[in-house]
């Protein structure tokens, strides 16, 4: 918790506001403090490759009704 | 917090030591203990055995400690059987101590390791007895053991150590590692996929709306060009259906209205156009005009086939039957024949050779008589009368003579006759057997060609009066006029035109559907979550470069707070080790994470303006203040400076013992030096100091020590 606030409180009150952005940090820090720093940065890509998925099969159904 | 100080350390078998013996025990009962010595003496294997014994043989390896000496660095004394190095830390709160023991030996597997807390708990794992320490080997080598390279690596190595080191200086590595874990993320490649993609589609979809109008274009042109005013669905829909109609008007018996437009959509013209083309297909095989006329020249050709056939029959059999009235039937002539050849002939001739013989008789007689009619007694020649008249028989001979050919002329006629007879018979019997096989193969061929026709039209020709029948078809279709059957085949040449325009309205008509699709697909829920995909994944990278950001910031901040509070007391150790006038002070640049000599109205990077004794001095200053910073979080309450005075002249090493001096009661030091005038200064200023000093070294014995206070 010390943690996150520390990092809290360096950023602007908009972001701090941010459903969003606190649900990523927490999750960034969960995965730091229960895996390893190389745990983060895989996550972070998985979550990408999972979108970069998710775009490659609304492309392929749009590509079939073109 | 713990604040764990040396005890004891006991050393066997390690680098210079011998394992001969108890080993070499040092007590660490002063605020300062001093292993002096000369260069080669077993010094900083004094205190590099502190390390060893900490972290094993991690401290070896050239990558781990960034000393470059370390590469291929020996643990173990050359003549050693094993190496042993015990170390007992007190915590200087509690009194609690903490036994740590690590050893190895010749043979593979004996390393062992353990430590036991001031409660007696003993565990052999190391990872445990960093928890414990607060400090992993990268922080001990920076902010516990002072060592020379490390001291550099401050200060002239490249920016990533020098950040590293300052890091681990002040207790910043977690917040760089999660730093830098979210930076080594590779999300922007991902997001540039995503935006590759997503520009891939535009391209798509542009290219297939351009296209889709180019044929729409040239459909329109075309449609023109065929007549079709108007171009819509209903249109299309209404075409089908009055061509529905008009075929089933032409369609009979169960054919008749099975063909129409099941519903109004593009997959039910499809299948209409399908099932018309097929429906004028079979009326123009089947309806009336073109199906009558084939079928009336088909039957025609059969009936004048077989007509043919049984005119020829007719022909053979009128030519027999005129036979068999001359002459009778071929068997009856036959027998006449072979009566007249076998019979009649052979004894007419017979009876005109007994003529023809007696008639050469009565000639040769007569010849002979003629020559001999003049001899004197002549007598009969066949009976020897000598009262034989020639003369007389010479008349008798003539007369007899003209019987013979009465006799003979009538059977020379009869003969003639007969002969004549038999030529006009055989003659008759070969004309009937030519007119026979003619028949029989006329007869052969009449059938096969009525077998052809049953065949084709059984209901015609399998009847015994498919004459009256094929003829009542050929002259009802006969009556059809000529005019009727090109109306015939013009309404199915319009039949299919329309068709064709059907067909080309569904070409062009899905053209004007997929370009009204290919316009809206943006406006399709797929498209959405494609769309909807890139702007969380653009999102997601936003937020993710803002915790990155925010680490950042809060790295710095960190970094900015712990240099300030520690900013005036590096200046102050700086002031009083280096002294220098035109940049009195140093400081840390936490943004650029640089050293930089500071004077009144300048900053500059320190490499480029100190000497290598005033980096020292640096180094020293910033390692002594944050080694004193209450801002560090290891448990650990020494350090250890080795060799901290090189390149440091006398009037510097007494500034230094000064600041020793004051740093004993925070810190524990253990200090290794050579140089005697430090010694000396240390002696001289520093009380609460024990001091051992290698007498003697040889590679049996090792270092031996002798200790004083």
């Amino acid at each position: 918790m010390q943690k996150k606030q520390e990092i809290l409180d360096v950023l602007p009150s908009e972001q701090q506001q941010s459903e969003a952005f606190r649900e990523l940090l927490d999750d960034i820090l969960k995965v730091f403090d229960e895996q390893s720093p190389k745990a983060v940065s895989l996550k972070l890509e998985e979550t990408m490759a999972d979108l970069r998925k998710a775009q490659a099969q609304a492309f392929s159904e749009l590509l079939e009704r073109m | 917090m713990a604040n764990y100080r040396l005890s004891h350390l006991k050393i066997l078998g390690f680098r210079g030591y011998s394992d001969e013996g108890d080993g070499v025990v040092f007590r660490f009962d002063r605020p300062l203990t001093v292993v002096f010595g000369r260069q080669g003496g077993g010094k900083s294997s004094t205190l590099t055995a502190i390390s060893w014994c900490l972290f094993g043989d991690k401290i070896a390896n050239k990558s781990n400690t960034n000393i470059q000496e370390r590469k291929n660095w020996m643990i173990r004394h050359l003549n050693a059987k094993q190496v042993r190095v015990e170390l007992e830390l007190i915590d200087k709160e509690t009194g609690g101590r903490l036994r740590i023991t690590r050893s190895d030996t010749k043979k593979k597997g004996g390393s062992s390791f353990f430590f036991v807390t001031h409660d007696g708990e003993r565990s052999q794992d190391e990872q445990a007895l960093h928890e414990l320490l607060g400090v992993n080997l990268a922080d001990y080598m920076s902010c516990i053991h002072l060592h020379q390279e490390v001291i550099s690596s401050l200060l002239i190595k490249e920016p990533k150590e020098r950040k590293n080191a300052l890091d681990r200086l002040m207790g910043l590595t977690e917040l760089r590692e999660l730093f830098d874990s979210v930076k080594r993320a590779k999300v922007k490649p991902i997001l540039k996929e995503i935006d590759g993609q997503a520009e891939e589609f535009e391209r798509l979809l542009n290219n297939k709306i351009e296209s889709t109008r180019a044929q729409m274009i040239d459909a329109k042109m075309e449609a023109r060009r065929r007549g079709i005013a108007t171009l819509s669905w209903d249109g299309a829909y209404t075409l089908a259906k009055d061509i529905a109609t008009e075929i089933s008007s032409h369609q009979q018996g169960e054919e008749s209205a099975t063909l129409r437009l099941s519903s109004e959509d593009e997959d039910a013209l499809q299948d209409f156009l399908e099932e018309s083309k097929e429906a004028i297909r079979t009326l123009r095989q089947t309806g009336t005009g073109q199906q009558a006329r084939s079928q009336r020249e088909e039957l025609s050709r059969y009936k004048v086939e077989i007509t043919e056939f049984e005119a020829g029959m007719q022909a053979c059999e009128d030519a027999i039957e005129t036979l068999h009235a001359d002459l009778g039937t071929l068997e009856a002539t036959r027998a006449t024949l072979r009566d007249i050849q076998e019979v009649a002939l052979p004894a007419l001739q017979e009876r005109r050779r007994k003529v023809d013989l007696r008639a050469g008789i009565v000639q040769e007689t007569k010849k002979w008589l003629q020559a001999h009619v003049n001899d004197e007694h002549l007598s009969c020649p066949v009976c020897a009368n000598p009262t034989f008249d020639p003369v007389q028989t010479l008349q008798e001979l003539e007369g007899w003579q003209g019987e013979m050919d009465e006799l003979l002329a009538p059977l020379l006629r009869e003969e003639e006759a007969l002969q004549s007879k038999r030529q006009e018979l055989e003659k008759h019997v070969a004309d009937l057997s030519t007119f026979d096989k003619r028949l029989q193969v006329l007869a052969q061929q009449r059938h096969q060609a009525l077998e052809r026709a049953k065949e084709k039209h059984p209901h015609i020709f399998a009847h015994d009066d498919w004459r009256e029948r094929c003829q009542r078809i050929i002259d009802k279709e006969t009556q059809l006029a000529p005019q009727d059957v090109d109306v015939w085949e013009q309404t199915l040449y319009d039949l299919e035109d329309r068709r064709e325009q059907l067909a080309w309205m569904c070409n062009i008509l899905p053209l004007r559907s997929r370009l009204d699709e290919l316009l809206a697909l943006k406006e399709t829920d797929t498209f959405k979550r494609f769309e909807g995909v890139q702007q969380n994944a653009h999102q997601f990278v936003e937020r993710v470069q803002g915790v990155q950001r925010a680490f950042e910031l809060a790295l710095t901040n960190a970094a900015q707070h712990k240099l300030e509070d520690t900013r005036e007391t590096i200046n102050q150790i700086y002031r009083r080790l280096g002294a220098r006038v035109d940049f009195p002070d140093i400081e840390i640049d936490p943004q650029r994470y640089e050293v930089m000599a500071v004077s009144e109205n300048r900053k500059e990077v320190a490499l480029r303006i100190l000497n290598k004794g005033d980096i020292n001095c640096a180094a020293l200053s910033i390692f002594l203040a944050l080694a004193r910073s209450q801002r560090l979080v290891h448990q650990l309450g020494f350090v250890i400076l080795d060799d901290p005075t090189q390149c440091l002249d006398t009037p510097h090493k007494l500034k230094l013992t000064d600041v020793l001096s004051e740093m004993m009661p925070e810190k524990q030091i253990l200090m290794a030096t050579s140089e005697e005038d430090f010694l000396e200064s240390i002696e001289q200023n520093l009380q609460a100091r024990r001091i051992y000093t290698v007498k003697e070294w040889t590679q049996s014995t090792g270092p031996i020590f002798e200790s004083r206070y």
